[in-house]
């Protein structure tokens, strides 16, 4: 008994240690705590397949199959939303490399690519990875997936709010409706701009006259800019920002109008 | 092959799906049984049969929608995890010879298992597997010559590729008799 009670002191210190640490001592402390970290450091002996820059494959040590390889960027990145854009297209080609590579001299007849985001998809590790896995045959691995049938009132709600998540995450307004009906993209885009140009405008007049509420229009402005140009770096950056902080509670107001419309006419 | 083929019926508009994401690029599709809610199929317009065929540059772009297009799955639906998978290959799994990315939204208890029992080999096929794998994988690398076809590139990348190729040209050298 009192051993618990230390490791639940511990518990609580330890948490509030990690409230107090800065976002950069946080991510320092994972890496120490990460296994696979260590083996992409060198302190923990590993099979190394590949290596570069960016990441690392190696021999999983419990396989699915002789060859199983887990592929790892070398940052510390705990789910695939957290991986900026061009490492995770980086870390795609590396994979259909090494899947070729199984191909060719293992004689696999297939690959399964498999990640897992989240304890409740079967992530283990705190360190994200591609599993690549081959295949052969009859070789009864329980990666088959399995179909279910929806009702059509089921499809339609869940088409409804991925849709609206989608719109919000690409940044897709009501005009983008006109896509759908085959209107060049590049016209959305400056379409797009304007909007938030007159937007910006607006919050920057209105905060002229009413000098009370400053610190709201300030951050009103600050969404404005932010979406403003370069648009696609930005939001991607702003996606995988808000991912990062609790991705649930995140429902972001903004571009929520019209966003009903959309999905009704998309049907 | 692409007439008969589901999904570039799909992209053509013969085939009713429900689209949730498309550009000129491609498509993402709530699938029509679905292993769980908010189930999504991600592919290329364009046909390819596996993943190998699928120029390098193409597989990155779509991959970095894909991460969006996962996203926007998993806060829509409010699943507490996703899996991502791609079965490349009959004898993985693959149904339809048009190479395609599932997102399969997770939560706990949701019936769905893709766990596989750990194998133990022995230290001596550990290592053969190494060996051959090792010796395959040196030749990796290639691929970020495709993406210099790549319209958006980073700095850092492109020297880096110099590099890769210069060293790739005195490899071709020296093999020469």
């Amino acid at each position: 008994m009192p051993q618990q009670q230390m490791t639940e002191e511990q518990a609580k210190a330890l948490q509030e240690k990690l409230k107090n640490m800065s976002p950069e001592e946080l991510k320092e402390f994972q890496k120490k705590q990460c296994i696979f970290c260590q083996i992409i450091d060198g302190k923990v002996s590993s099979k190394k397949i590949y290596e570069d820059d960016i990441c690392v494959a190696v021999l999983d040590i419990n396989p699915a199959n002789p060859g199983h390889l887990l592929l790892m960027p070398k940052e510390h990145y705990q789910i695939m939303p957290m991986i900026p854009d061009e490492e995770l297209a980086h870390l795609s080609m590396v994979a259909k490399a090494l899947s070729h590579a199984m191909l060719k001299v293992l004689k696999a007849e297939g690959t399964d690519i498999f990640i897992a985001n989240g304890i409740a998809a079967g992530q283990r590790a705190q360190h994200f990875m591609v599993h690549i896995i081959p295949r052969k045959q009859g070789d009864k691995l329980p990666l088959d997936i399995p179909q279910k049938d929806l009702s059509p009132e089921e499809i339609s709600a869940v088409k409804k709010v991925v849709q609206e998540k989608i719109n919000t995450i690409f940044k897709i307004k009501k005009s983008a409706v006109e896509i759908e009906e085959k209107e060049p993209i590049k016209e959305e885009t400056e379409a797009e701009k304007e909007e938030k140009e007159i937007e910006e405008l607006e919050t920057i007049e209105k905060k002229d006259v009413k000098k009370e509420k400053k610190p709201k229009k300030k951050s009103v402005k600050k969404k404005a800019e932010k979406k403003q140009p370069n648009q696609k770096s930005k939001s991607e950056s702003d996606s995988s920002q808000k991912k990062k902080k609790k991705p649930k509670k995140n429902e972001s107001e903004e571009g929520g109008i019209g966003l009903d419309d959309i999905a009704r006419l998309l049907k | 092959m692409t007439e008969t083929c589901v999904f570039c019926q799909a992209v053509k508009g013969q085939a009713k799906v429900e689209r949730i994401y498309e550009d000129d690029k491609i498509l993402a599709i709530l699938h029509p049984r679905p292993a769980s809610k908010g189930h999504v199929l991600v592919f290329s317009k364009k046909h390819y049969n596996i993943l190998e065929q699928i120029p390098d540059f193409e597989l990155g772009d779509l991959f970095k929608k894909l991460n969006k297009i996962s996203i926007a799955a998993f806060e829509g639906v409010k699943a507490q995890g996703t899996n991502i998978i791609i079965q490349n290959g009959v004898a993985a799994g693959q149904e339809i010879p048009h190479v395609c990315v599932h997102i399969i939204p997770r939560n706990e208890n949701d019936g769905l298992n893709f766990q596989w029992q750990p194998k133990q080999l022995t230290e001596e096929e550990m290592s053969t597997v190494e060996l051959t794998l090792k010796k395959e994988a040196e030749g990796i690398g290639s691929f970020q010559k495709e993406e210099k076809k790549e319209p958006v590139k980073l700095d850092k990348k492109a020297e880096k590729l110099k590099d890769d190729e210069e060293n790739y040209l005195i490899k071709k050298l020296t093999r020469i008799p």
